[in-house]
């Protein structure tokens, strides 16, 4: 009994003490990246995993003795954070889809200076350029910020992932085999077939109900209400800037003083929300998607209970002709596509109304405008193990070899002055990227959602540290809501609606001010 | 020649008692290290967290009492921010579900209990659910009631005449459907506890009772329900928490927390505020989370007061 006991007694010992270890190999460094091998943990979506192996393996090849370990993570933006905070098993290098908290991260000292990156020389076509040069002129501030607010100099501490168009794609095949039910002088009469995309938000709603006329049970758009709502601000956006204007006002449709698209993001006062354009974008939607009685109309049923993905599905099978897109959402929706001759692409956004008041181009044309997501960022944590490892890897992948390859595998730009369609005259594009590549150069401004008209000195820390949204605290779904009853102006400033979006938000406004330390 | 006497080592052993209290050390002393760690400490981060707020000048956590509290306050509970008020009120649905799926629990166990057929079936039927993943039944929900694909919706279309939309941000069905699934998926977990302790009856009480003539209804009324009282007052007091921990169905279900937060509990929202990353959501998180947990405390203390009242333990 004596020796059961003791035998008993050793096993538990054992046992207890495998535990205690395993227990403690989560607070042990011994996960942490190791030395020498350039860690990188970066989302897994739409653009896949093959651009960054073959990047990694290609930096390989020429620099002998380089190791590295790639970590897809399909919830690395949301868990980023953590990871930061508790400076444990941090990566060298994260890739996210971007996080509205950089600049704190930054003012708590967890992530890297990448002044030497931008500062680095790439080869180029037209030779050496240092990659801030290099990098999209409105992009590369929008990654600067001083280390603490009021203090010092302004460094950039993020890189620009990719340059993700968001447009309205269509179905080709339909587009071109529908007929005009109603006549536009000089431009088509009824019974002549579309060949080209709309221009104009009111083309569209003629296209719109053309493709109703058909009768075959394609509706115009496929929406995902379920939870894709927030895609609709990047139309509106672009809606709204074209209204507005980009840089400066747009004397066309608004009065000097009334500020500009870019003035929006920099929050001087909650006046900002007042600016019209965003009224004119919400009345756009209403245009198109809601019905006389409240209704939605023009959409396939049920948008309210459409995912992002089952939108997309939707319109892979052809039962839409329009859908609400991303550059990488042809990825998502290949799979699915049940008739293999549709061609799909994207368009340009129309312009509103009927495009008269559009803001000109500098050649007095109306500026084609389209919104550019730069959010996903990468950027390396101040506690990484391989820091000049992985600047030294960020600056490579910047060379414009490297910046074709990633286009070419994933349908995609990064925010910097190369162009793949005269690179690669011979590439054959997929009919999708190869649009959305004609729409990023046909741009003559892509819009994204900075204060881009202002200096990286003057950009306000409202957009810094608090980056109120269009519609300020009123949540997308309300807006949506609102939009089936109410007008643009109505949702935004109206008096007889006590919840409009200025009032509400001006109540936070002082209150962000005083947070924020600003008179 | 000198002859060294050896001298003999005292070995050196701890006394009984102290054997005793470093026996029960070693046993206690990881628990004790894993509650200071992960419960302790935790805890009390987390409540100093939701007294300062990150001031950007200095980039630092500085100290603003309970400001963060009276802010909450105002929007959850008196209603300033409609979203924040919502949540609140529908966290509290939890308690109907789960005052709903007691009744229906008990008398599935004592069907059950009382050997009716096929109850090996039935059993795994009604446990199956909790053995499969929540994400996958919500998933499974949503594909049934659906109004493109879902069998319920379009038999309803047949039935109506017109189709219906059941799931969109706006439906004025979608806390029927959660409530419903949450009842459907909650009644084999209680139903095995309750099983359990009705199997612990013993048999000669239940014989004794027959004898005197019982009837089904009256021994689950009058014999079985009050010997299982101990497991019913555990259940209650599970009831009252519920609403804290109430996130993950409505927000699988739903989807899209629907307009001023119409489906969204205070689990979800703390979810959400914490998943965005900033600090200042954090905080947030953490004051709501304080606020919720404060309001709940006396009422789970009541409860737990008036179960040891009702459901005193019976031995047998």
């Amino acid at each position: 009994m004596k020796n059961v006991k003791k035998m008993l007694c050793a096993v538990l010992t054992v046992v207890l003490s495998f535990s205690v270890m395993v227990g403690l190999t989560g607070c042990s460094t011994a996960l942490q990246t190791e030395k020498g091998v350039l860690t990188i943990r970066y989302f897994e979506g739409g653009y896949g995993s093959d651009w960054l192996e073959y990047a990694a393996k290609k930096y390989q090849d020429e620099h002998p003795g380089f190791k590295y370990k790639l970590i897809p993570d399909t919830t690395i933006t949301n868990t980023v954070n953590t990871y930061l905070k508790s400076g444990q098993n941090l990566a060298d290098i994260y890739m996210t889809q971007g996080s509205t908290a950089w600049t704190e991260w930054v003012s708590l000292g967890y992530i890297e200076n990448l002044e030497s990156v931008y500062e680095a020389e790439v080869n180029t076509s037209s030779g050496k350029r240092k990659v801030k040069d290099f990098m999209d002129a409105d992009v590369v501030k929008k990654n600067y910020s001083q280390r603490i607010y009021g203090q010092g100099s302004y460094y950039p501490w993020m890189m620009p992932w990719a340059s993700v168009g968001m447009s309205i794609a269509y179905n080709e095949t339909i587009l071109l085999s529908t007929s005009h039910t109603t006549a536009k002088e000089g431009a088509w009469n009824v019974g002549d077939k579309w060949t080209a995309p709309p221009e104009t938000v009111e083309d569209l709603a003629a296209y719109c109900a053309d493709v109703l006329a058909r009768n075959d049970g394609i509706k115009p758009f496929s929406l995902p209400f379920a939870d894709g709502m927030h895609w609709l601000e990047y139309y509106m956006a672009v809606w709204w800037a074209q209204y507005q204007g980009v840089y400066e006002e747009n004397t066309l449709a608004v009065n000097e003083g009334d500020g500009a698209y870019y003035d929006f993001y920099n929050f001087e006062s909650a006046e900002v929300w007042k600016q019209k354009g965003i009224q004119k974008a919400i009345d756009q939607w209403r245009t198109l998607i809601v019905g006389e009685g409240g209704e939605w109309k023009n959409t396939v049923a049920n948008i309210e209970e459409h995912t992002v993905q089952e939108a997309e599905r939707i319109f892979a099978r052809g039962e839409s002709a329009l859908a609400l897109v991303g550059s990488f959402s042809y990825k998502e929706m290949e799979e699915y596509i049940t008739n293999k001759d549709h061609v799909f692409k994207m368009m340009s956004m129309p312009l509103f109304d009927d495009g008269t008041k559009a803001m000109k181009n500098e050649n007095g044309m109306s500026a084609k405008i389209n919104y550019f997501m730069n959010d996903e960022t990468i950027f390396i944590p101040s506690g990484a193990v391989n820091k000049d490892m992985a600047k030294e890897f960020l600056v490579y992948l910047c060379n414009e070899e490297m910046l074709l390859d990633f286009t070419k595998r994933t349908g995609t730009m990064r925010p910097f002055d190369y162009n793949p369609l005269e690179a690669e005259p011979d590439y054959e594009w997929s009919p999708y990227t190869q649009s959305y590549l004609d729409i990023y150069f046909d741009s003559d401004i892509r819009v994204s959602n900075y204060p881009a008209n202002k200096a990286v000195e003057d950009v306000s820390p409202m957009y810094l540290y608090k980056r109120p949204t269009m519609f300020g605290r009123t949540a997308t779904s309300s807006i949506i809501n609102d939009m089936r009853t109410m007008t643009g102006e109505q949702i935004m400033v109206g008096e007889k609606n006590s919840r409009n979006v200025y009032t509400v938000t001006k109540s936070y406004f002082n209150t962000w001010k005083t947070e924020l330390g600003i008179e | 020649m000198d002859t060294a006497i050896p001298v003999k080592k005292k070995k050196f052993k701890l006394n009984r008692t102290a054997r005793k209290y470093l026996f029960i050390l070693s046993l206690i002393i990881i628990p004790v290290i894993n509650f200071a760690v992960f419960w302790v400490y935790v805890n009390f981060d987390t409540i100093l967290l939701t007294l300062k707020r990150f001031d950007v000048p200095t980039a630092s956590y500085v100290w603003r009492g309970l400001e963060g509290y009276v802010s909450v306050f105002k929007s959850m509970i008196l209603g300033g921010d409609p979203g924040e008020f919502n949540a609140f009120v529908n966290s509290f649905r939890a308690i109907l579900i789960n005052i709903v799926i007691f009744p229906i629990s008990f008398i599935i166990a004592y069907s059950f209990y009382k050997k009716i057929r096929f109850r090996k079936f039935f059993q795994v039927v009604f446990f199956l659910p909790n053995i499969i993943s929540l994400v996958v039944l919500c998933m499974m929900v949503r594909h049934m009631f659906s109004s493109d694909f879902g069998p319920i919706a379009l038999l309803v279309e047949k039935l109506v005449g017109h189709r219906v939309d059941w799931l969109g941000y706006n439906s004025d069905k979608m806390w029927g459907i959660i409530i419903v699934f949450c009842i459907w998926a909650g009644l084999g977990g209680n139903t095995v506890v309750l099983c359990g302790a009705m199997q612990r009856i013993p048999e000669d009480i239940t014989e004794s009772a027959r004898l005197d003539g019982i009837g089904f209804w009256r021994e689950a009324w009058s014999i079985v329900l009050p010997l299982v009282m101990s497991t019913v007052g555990v259940f209650m007091i599970g009831v009252v928490t519920s609403v804290l921990s109430f996130t993950m169905q409505p927000m699988l279900i739903a989807i899209n927390p629907g307009i001023d937060n119409k489906f969204m509990t205070i689990g979800w929202y703390i979810f959400t505020s914490v998943d965005t990353g900033g600090s200042g959501n954090m905080i947030q998180a953490a004051t709501i989370g304080m606020t919720f947990s404060l309001i709940m405390l006396p009422i789970i203390i009541a409860v737990r007061l008036l179960v040891k009242k009702f459901t005193p333990d019976v031995q047998f």
